[in-house]
């Protein structure tokens, strides 16, 4: 049974004396086991994260900051490195490495926030349909059907033309959208999962329904919700930078890395690193949050788990 | 219906679903089911795989409950575990577990009722047929065994911990220490059909439904869960309803036995009794075709015909087709019990004789 001690479940169970290696070690040789895509994707993320959480104090300018006089310089330019803009500056002088850091806060803050919004929304609307059964049931689905006929963009144009725009309203849309997604597999994984002699096993115990849902069979679904967190934070992010691109998303002068593209746009052919950085961040965090989503899927099932 | 004496004074009386009193309750029985009638339906109308079911399980006694598949024996388990699928629906019956008793033949849930629901379902415990799906993939067999032993009894997770130990050390499961932290997939057969008895034990319920607990395992590991089963039935002083079509091991396990047959229970009594002078012709014939050891038999004597189906109202006896004593009354009067000695009872017109 040395293997199990592996699991980060069993570590916490296991009793002082009989640990067979020490935590620190573990982690290392889980790492070693992870594949190079995986690792380099990790890497992204957690500096992603890293830059998410102390932008302001990394960045060598104020992201507001203007500079007339040295506008749209180019990165690693001499004449910019000498001014200390070492990934240039845009239209109005500001320093773009500043400005990029906040951005990726921005965004990434925003898409976080909305995913974990949609999930445990859609998750608990889920496990309402299935447990209930009947016209909640039907409600919940038609809602989805609806969510899911709709274009979201096009939800999302409507609210912050109608509704005006808010960082709290922008924050909402984030969260309302993609909940249908997990609202529909949870209640389907569960409609399965709640027939399984375990479940039935559980019930004879006299266990609530509560306790049969969020302990019991919860669990034993959540690897393909969290593949479809891992596929959904990255449209999320895109959702995001998509409206600030429209110019209906984040207002300047804060900003997120779809309005820095927007902005970009208009440099294309002058002045392309204020294209093209904010795109490569985007494309960098999306896609190693997809990498990592899916390697996440095989490691949650205890039975693909190697030794 | 069929109404056995000791219960017929309870079918006639009017009661209210899931009340509970100790006064009427009579100190020997644990279980009692009586004049159950479940019905399915189905694109060619309703069936009822269980139509009329009334047994007894003493306190403290194993009751063998054997039949063939689909006599309605799994049915009859879920109805007194409270965890019929919504799709069998109850046209009347009564149960009673303990000081709990429920009536059947509303059918309507309310709200008011899930505490009796769950308070209902701690007083029992199952063992499933097959261990490996009644357990959860992707926990750990200590968090389930503590799991169980939490739910009944509101423990905290150290006091669980500490029962889980002692728990799966008592079914037999060698190092319980390293083992809890094992996961269902990487035990045996019978090493999980320990953890399902250890978790069915937690919490010390009254009654406890083995549904074909042993069907899923191989000769030896059956012997070993049978004997397992045994000594902690006569440690604890739980009442057994075994479930099993292997008439050998009702022979070995039970005090008494039920034979089911289409629905119905056919023949009750003593199992020495019923095993050495089997009064339905079923039981007869049942008998007639396990293999023995101590007899020189050539060839196997099989019951003719095959079973009927279950459809919704039936006359006379179901065993008529195919039993070779019927007369013209069996197909068209319904069967009464009869007593034939101590708690020796029959369904039949003409039994066997003595």
């Amino acid at each position: 049974m040395s293997d199990v001690g592996a699991t980060g479940a069993a570590e916490a169970l296991a009793p002082p004396v009989s640990t067979p290696r020490s935590g620190a070690s573990a982690w290392w040789r889980r790492l070693q086991a992870m594949p190079p895509s995986v690792r380099g994707a990790a890497l992204i993320l957690v500096v992603a994260v890293v830059v998410a959480a102390g932008a302001r104090w990394m960045a060598p300018f104020s992201y507001q900051e203007t500079d007339l006089l040295h506008r749209l310089q180019v990165p690693l330019d001499v004449e910019a490195v000498a001014a200390g803009h070492w990934l240039g500056t845009d239209k109005l002088g500001r320093d773009v490495l500043s400005r990029l850091l906040v951005a990726t806060q921005v965004s990434v803050a925003l898409a976080l926030l909305g995913t974990v919004i949609g999930a445990v929304l859609g998750t608990a609307l889920g496990i309402l349909a299935a447990h209930r059964g009947g016209w909640v049931d039907e409600l919940v689905m038609m809602m989805v059907d609806w969510q899911a006929a709709m274009p979201f963009l096009i939800i999302a144009l409507a609210m912050l033309a109608f509704l005006g725009n808010s960082l709290a309203l922008f924050v909402l849309l984030m969260g309302i959208f993609g909940w249908e997604t997990y609202a529909r597999l949870a209640r389907g994984l569960l409609l399965s999962a709640r027939e399984h002699g375990y479940a039935v096993a559980v019930r004879s115990l006299g266990a609530s329904p509560q306790r049969l849902y969020l302990r019991h069979l919860l669990p034993n679904v959540m690897s393909p919700l969290v593949v479809q967190l891992s596929l959904n934070f990255p449209q999320t992010i895109l959702l995001e930078t998509s409206l600030s691109f429209l110019g209906l998303g984040i207002q300047p002068p804060l900003t997120s890395l779809g309005q820095m593209l927007g902005e970009g746009r208009d440099f294309l052919l002058t002045a392309w690193w204020l294209a093209v950085l904010p795109g490569s961040v985007i494309f960098a965090t999306t896609l190693s949050m997809s990498i990592l989503g899916d390697w996440l899927r095989a490691r949650l099932d205890p039975t693909q788990r190697p030794g | 219906m069929i109404a056995e004496p000791t219960v017929g004074r309870l079918a006639s009386r009017t009661v209210r679903s899931w009340t509970a009193d100790a006064t009427t309750a009579p100190a020997d029985a644990v279980l009692e089911v009586a004049d159950l009638v479940l019905e399915i339906d189905t694109d060619r109308g309703p069936i009822r795989p269980v139509c009329g079911v009334s047994l007894t399980v003493p306190a403290g006694s194993t009751l063998g409950l054997v039949g063939e598949s689909g006599c309605g024996k799994t049915l009859t388990c879920l109805a007194a575990a409270d965890l019929l699928p919504s799709n069998v629906r109850a046209v009347r019956g009564e149960i009673r577990l303990l000081d709990m008793r429920r009536a059947l033949d509303t059918g309507a849930r309310c709200a008011d009722d899930d505490r009796r629901r769950l308070a209902w379902r701690r007083r029992l415990a199952m063992v499933f047929q097959n261990p490996l799906a009644a357990l959860n993939p992707v926990r750990t067999v200590g968090w389930q065994v503590m799991e169980a032993f939490r739910v009944r009894t509101g423990a905290s997770r150290r006091a669980a911990r500490i029962e889980a130990l002692g728990l799966l050390e008592r079914v037999g499961i060698p190092d319980p220490r390293s083992r809890m932290r094992a996961y269902p997939h990487e035990l045996s057969g019978g090493m999980s059909q320990r953890v399902m008895i250890a978790m069915a034990l937690a919490g010390n319920p009254r009654l406890l439904i083995a549904d074909e607990a042993t069907t899923a395992l191989d000769v030896t590991v059956q012997a070993q869960i049978v004997d397992l089963m045994r000594e902690l039935q006569a440690e604890l002083d739980t009442a057994v309803l075994f479930v099993t079509h292997d008439l050998g091991l009702v022979a070995e396990v039970a005090d008494t036995v039920a034979v089911m047959y289409a629905g119905t229970v056919v023949e009750t009594g003593p199992t020495r009794v019923v095993f050495d002078r089997p009064a339905h012709p079923y039981t007869a014939g049942l008998l007639r075709c396990a293999p023995r050891l101590d007899r020189d038999v050539v060839r196997l004597d099989p019951i003719d015909g095959s079973v009927p189906a279950p459809t919704a109202e039936r006359q006379g006896c179901a065993f008529a087709p195919r039993c070779p004593r019927a007369s013209a009354r069996c197909t068209t009067s319904a069967v009464s019990r009869q007593a034939r000695g101590s708690a020796h009872v029959v369904a039949c017109h003409h039994p066997m004789p003595t």
